[in-house]
């Protein structure tokens, strides 16, 4: 057990891969995740380390022609989804699993007024309720102003914008929010707004989050615990505490160095050496073996499983200097 | 000590097909001295792309002056500004994009130098300059054979082919991953130091423009807003902008 709370959303040892013209792409080889109700619950690594692939899978949207889950388990609000079809996926969209991504524009639609688009997420999900307050309480909820109902998502700024997709999404009441990067097309000043809203939310409506961000500095203020990817594996989870001051792999180490943006005493930057591994090719033993500077001959045969430091609050490392 | 490129109280303005229009620099002043590395910060629609461009000679501010070396940069004929334009090169936050697809490392690197006598040679040492070692192994790969990391060091060797004084990079750290993104700062920093070359770096990261550049120009809604020594004005803005603006950043105090 990873968490203390009921987990909303539970993915254990996933394995996935995408099958197209002849090659396969592991996207994910040995992801595990759990968000607790009620948790914020942040999701790192790299471009390629699978983090978006694996909030696609936790709602559904892998693309269902060429991508193909091998083995594992994830279970949300305690039903096994693992194998759902597109249609059962359907009623499980929006309640109990809503998401925001990083372009809202590309996730409304372009010709709708704003608050019908709110509209139609309200009576999907709660149908006999009255429209009209609700779209505005949601308006209210999110901090925009009633005039909004009225406007074009692209009358709308990049902030307002993102604002108005998390009223889309709280209109369906999930229990879980998936944020596949909601900020990272906001100014720094607007994102922080985007944050505290989030945060302000999450704690007035209960609702579990799962952050997805290649920055480790937001997912930081913004998290209670952290899980680290890495070429498709989770690499090491644990309370934020945990995995930010007291980070046990090499490539949390490396990673949290690389990110902080300060130079070392030679003048030099923190960096990792050489680069992700190319997951459309076999890979042997530790993923990060070839660019870690404490890999041992086995690490290049063997990828052990997780091993806990800690138990209360659990805290893993998937490393073999971690026996 | 002259400057190397001096902007004195530019100002451009875009004119919408509306007819709306949006000042997108409005009397700006900034000056890179030789071998100085400065930072241009500021949000998107700050003006600082703007700025960047007209430092290029790729835009025509509507009043202001342009300096190059001391010569007016707005008054020199065509033929003597692209003999002058190759003391500057610019280096883009999408190195993929660009870099020519159909032509390999070799013919990338043999259309940005001026050495045609030595273009094997040249070549190869530019390329192991930037880290690609050995050079001669990547001559004749194509862009798409390289990865995101190799792209952006092979768009920095191409920029130093010119042999520069200045280098004007815009974002060219916002498509790396972390991991990458010391690399290529770290490559910045040695080229600085060997070719005495001046870096205008454009970025919204604060904490990168903190640790890298000797100075700092804060931008905002086209105006200068803050500028001075990068630690000094980060650490302890005095402009309300900049207060806002840096207490807004994400920090990770992993050792704390």
């Amino acid at each position: 057990m990873a968490t203390n709370k009921a987990p909303i959303l539970d993915i254990d040892a996933l394995r996935m891969a995408y099958h197209a013209r002849g090659a396969a792409i592991r996207a994910l080889e040995g992801a595990t995740l759990q968000v607790g109700e009620g948790e914020s619950v942040g999701l790192v690594g790299e471009s390629g380390s699978g983090k978006s692939t694996l909030a696609r899978a936790a709602l559904g949207l892998l693309p269902e022609n060429v991508a193909r889950i091998e083995s594992g388990r994830m279970t949300l609000a305690g039903r096994d989804v693992t194998h759902l079809s597109p249609a059962q996926w359907e009623a499980l969209r929006g309640n109990p699993v809503a998401m925001v991504f990083q372009d809202p524009l590309s996730f409304m639609n372009p010709v709708m007024r704003v608050g019908r688009q709110i509209a139609e997420s309200v009576i999907r999900h709660t149908p006999g309720l009255a429209v009209e307050p609700r779209v505005r309480e949601l308006l209210e909820l999110v901090k925009l102003p009633a005039s909004c109902a009225q406007s074009y998502p692209h009358e709308l700024s990049g902030g307002m914008r993102q604002r108005a997709l998390l009223a889309v999404a709280l209109g369906c009441k999930p229990k879980l929010l998936v944020a596949d990067e909601p900020t990272t097309a906001l100014d720094v000043t607007t994102q922080a707004e985007i944050l505290a809203l989030l945060r302000e939310l999450r704690r007035e409506l209960n609702m579990g989050m799962l952050l997805i961000s290649h920055d480790l500095g937001l997912v930081a203020e913004s998290c209670e615990r952290i899980y680290v990817m890495y070429a498709g594996r989770t690499i090491e989870w644990g309370t934020t505490q945990q995995v930010f001051r007291e980070s046990k792999h090499p490539y949390t180490q490396g990673l949290l160095e690389a990110a902080v943006a300060a130079r070392n005493a030679e003048g030099r930057f923190h960096t990792i050496g050489g680069d992700p591994p190319n997951l459309a090719e076999l890979i042997e033993g530790c993923p990060f073996a070839p660019r870690c500077e404490q890999a041992k001959p086995e690490c290049r045969t063997r990828m052990p499983d997780a091993t806990f430091i800690a138990t209360q609050p659990p805290h893993a490392v998937r490393c073999v200097l971690y026996p | 000590m002259t400057t190397l490129l001096e902007l004195s109280h530019v100002s451009k303005t875009f004119r919408r097909s509306g007819g709306a229009e949006v000042a997108a620099v409005k009397d700006v002043s900034l000056a890179v001295a030789p071998g100085e590395t400065v930072a241009l910060v500021g949000e998107s629609g700050s003006g600082k792309s703007t700025l960047g461009r007209i430092a290029l000679g790729l835009l025509r501010p509507d009043t202001g002056a342009v300096s190059l070396e001391g010569r007016d940069a707005l008054a020199m004929s065509e033929s003597e500004f692209r003999a002058r334009r190759t003391l500057m090169q610019p280096i883009f936050q999408d190195a993929g994009a660009s870099l020519n697809p159909r032509r390999t490392v070799r013919e990338l690197l043999a259309q940005a130098t001026t050495r045609q006598d030595a273009l094997e040679k040249t070549a190869v040492d530019l390329l192991d300059g930037v880290g690609l070692r050995p050079g001669a192994d990547y001559l004749a790969r194509y862009p798409h054979e390289l990865s995101g990391g190799q792209r952006q060091r092979l768009a920095v060797a191409r920029a130093l082919a010119a042999e520069p004084k200045l280098l004007i990079a815009d974002e060219p750290l916002s498509g790396a991953d972390v991991s990458i993104r010391g690399q290529i700062l770290n490559l910045l920093i040695d080229i600085k130091e060997a070719r005495h070359v001046a870096i205008l770096m454009i970025t919204h990261d604060i904490s990168i423009a903190r640790a890298f550049a000797d100075r700092v120009a804060v931008m905002r809604l086209g105006e200068l807003v803050e500028s001075g020594p990068a630690k000094e004005v980060l650490s302890n803005p005095k402009h309300a902008y900049t207060k806002q603006l840096v207490a807004a950043v994400p920090v990770l105090h992993p050792h704390a």
